[in-house]
């Protein structure tokens, strides 16, 4: 129970590695605000979380705006007073070429990776600084933030992006609140099975397997464990950090 | 504090594991369900520390290493594999430090550095990885190696040339087998972490017992204050631990921010 007693917000918590991150704290004893834009998902993950015998509360968020923010605000000060944690895991995914993106997906896809990932630190700041102990800040960037790929320039870019942010912020926020960034290559969680939707399910996961220098695909569990520990006390030392969840694709 | 029994039955080699970074991952693995082997050059230091722990459990052993010597290597992976049956985890934490501008580097305080900071890591790490092997049974070959390297190994520090670039190659060989053992289909895994500024027997021998106690030290720092070798136990066990089955290659800073402020690469 490395979470007893601590209160977290989890963007994009509704699917994916946030959920699951959602619920490992739920798990550990944290009382966890998620927050996602779609308020039907939230449905299924708030009865998985109360299951659980956590406190788990949703907001429906969308994390490009700043008045969704200033509701999260809003409800973290009424149904917690403080935040220990701060989990910005909501992003969205873009492919292709430059020159079949337009300037509005680049600029939407920045919003949506890198916009979320300032408005959350922005805002939730005070809050943080409020913290019994040293507050975390745990940003989900991607490898893709680290290395680059062809016919990715939008989410490459914007994840590199939330990575210097996450530097910058680590200095900004010293020594009051902590914050770092995991970088995970490809998982196969319900996010990439809805992005290969009709396709040989069996046949991506082996696609996905095989690309990587470890011939392992893992599942949001996997990137959910480096969160909690980047996120527990047990990283109390640990700020301004880039730590590769990837089977080793960036060692390559 | 975290879930207990993290590595349970997990069998592990620890060097340098006398005093500092390697005594309290030995306490932390043993705390978290795993079975230790204790190694240190330090005799006297090592039986003290191993009555310490072994008042925690039988689950602990200890023995002398050279880490240099490649036949004692092989004495210490016989040893494992007659007493426990397996190999689980490495830690390659044994290291040295000489403080001191490159140009004025004395040469056997740097051939000392570079045989036990890093070839003491490739040979530590090149028994396991046969060990492992050798152990695997039908399943691929399973295992964790940790490196100790440190934010020394990635970005240059003042007057600790010598160690800095025995600490990079470090970084760069966990990476290179990293890919070499993945490349082979196997699932063992090679991770280096990078502290900076931890108290420990040896970074008082380079600055002296008082730095520690003088916050002006390490006023620098973004997080204030120093780092304890308990904070590197707490990755070793994650590390070590099927937590982190996907990552290898990777690099597990713990330096409170320092190494954010310092130029260099990431």
């Amino acid at each position: 129970m490395r979470f007893k007693g601590k209160t977290a917000v989890v963007t994009g918590g509704t699917s994916g590695i946030g959920k699951e991150t959602a619920v490992r704290l739920v798990k550990e004893g944290a009382e966890v605000l998620f927050t996602g834009r779609d308020e039907s998902r939230a449905e299924q993950a708030l009865q998985d979380l109360e299951k659980l015998g956590g406190r788990a509360y949703f907001q429906q968020q969308d994390v490009t705006k700043t008045e969704d923010w200033l509701r999260v605000v809003e409800q973290v000060e009424k149904t917690f007073g403080r935040l220990d944690v701060l989990v910005n895991s909501a992003g969205v995914f873009t492919y292709g070429a430059i020159e079949d993106t337009t300037y509005e997906e680049f600029k939407n896809v920045w919003r949506s990776n890198v916009d979320s990932v300032l408005l959350g630190m922005k805002h939730l700041l005070p809050l943080l600084e409020q913290a019994s102990g040293v507050a975390s800040v745990v940003n989900v960037s991607s490898l893709s933030g680290v290395m680059g790929h062809p016919d990715c320039v939008c989410y490459c870019t914007s994840k590199a992006g939330s990575l210097m942010l996450t530097r910058v912020m680590a200095l900004e926020a010293a020594p009051k609140v902590r914050v770092n960034a995991v970088a995970p290559g490809p998982v196969w969680n319900e996010l990439l099975e809805r992005a290969h939707a009709g396709q040989n399910k069996e046949e991506m996961q082996e696609y996905y397997r095989e690309s990587q220098p470890m011939k392992f695909l893992g599942d949001s569990s996997d990137v959910a464990n480096g969160i909690l520990y980047l996120a527990s006390d047990a990283a109390r030392y640990v700020t301004g950090t880039i730590f590769r969840i990837d089977a080793g694709r960036g060692a390559d | 504090m975290a879930n207990q029994s993290r590595v349970q039955d997990m069998v592990a080699v620890v060097t340098g594991a006398a005093t500092g970074i390697g005594f309290a991952s030995s306490k932390a693995l043993l705390e978290e369900g795993a079975t230790v082997l204790m190694t240190d050059i330090d005799e006297s230091n090592l039986n003290r520390s191993y009555k310490e722990l072994s008042a925690l459990g039988s689950s602990v052993s200890s023995s002398f290493l050279d880490v240099t010597d490649e036949n004692a290597w092989q004495v210490i992976m016989d040893r494992v594999i007659k007493d426990y049956g397996r190999l689980d985890i490495l830690l390659n934490n044994a290291g040295v430090v000489s403080h001191s501008l490159l140009r004025d580097q004395d040469m056997d305080a740097y051939q000392r550095i570079v045989d036990i900071n890093v070839n003491g890591v490739f040979l530590g790490s090149k028994s396991a990885i046969l060990t492992m092997r050798a152990n695997a049974g039908d399943g691929p070959p399973r295992g964790s190696i940790i490196n100790m390297s440190s934010i020394g190994g990635k970005r240059p520090l003042q007057t600790l040339g010598a160690y800095c670039t025995s600490k990079a190659a470090v970084a760069n060989l966990t990476k290179a087998l990293a890919i070499e053992c993945a490349e082979k289909r196997e699932f063992i895994r090679v991770n280096s972490i990078h502290p900076g500024n931890t108290k420990t027997s040896m970074t008082e021998t380079i600055y002296g017992n008082d730095y520690f106690e003088d916050e002006a030290n390490y006023k620098s720092v973004p997080l204030g204050g120093h780092g304890i070798p308990e904070d590197v136990a707490e990755a070793v066990v994650y590390l070590a631990s099927d937590e982190a089955r996907m990552v290898t290659g990777s690099e597990l800073t713990i330096d409170g921010g320092l190494s954010v402020i310092l130029a260099g690469r990431n």
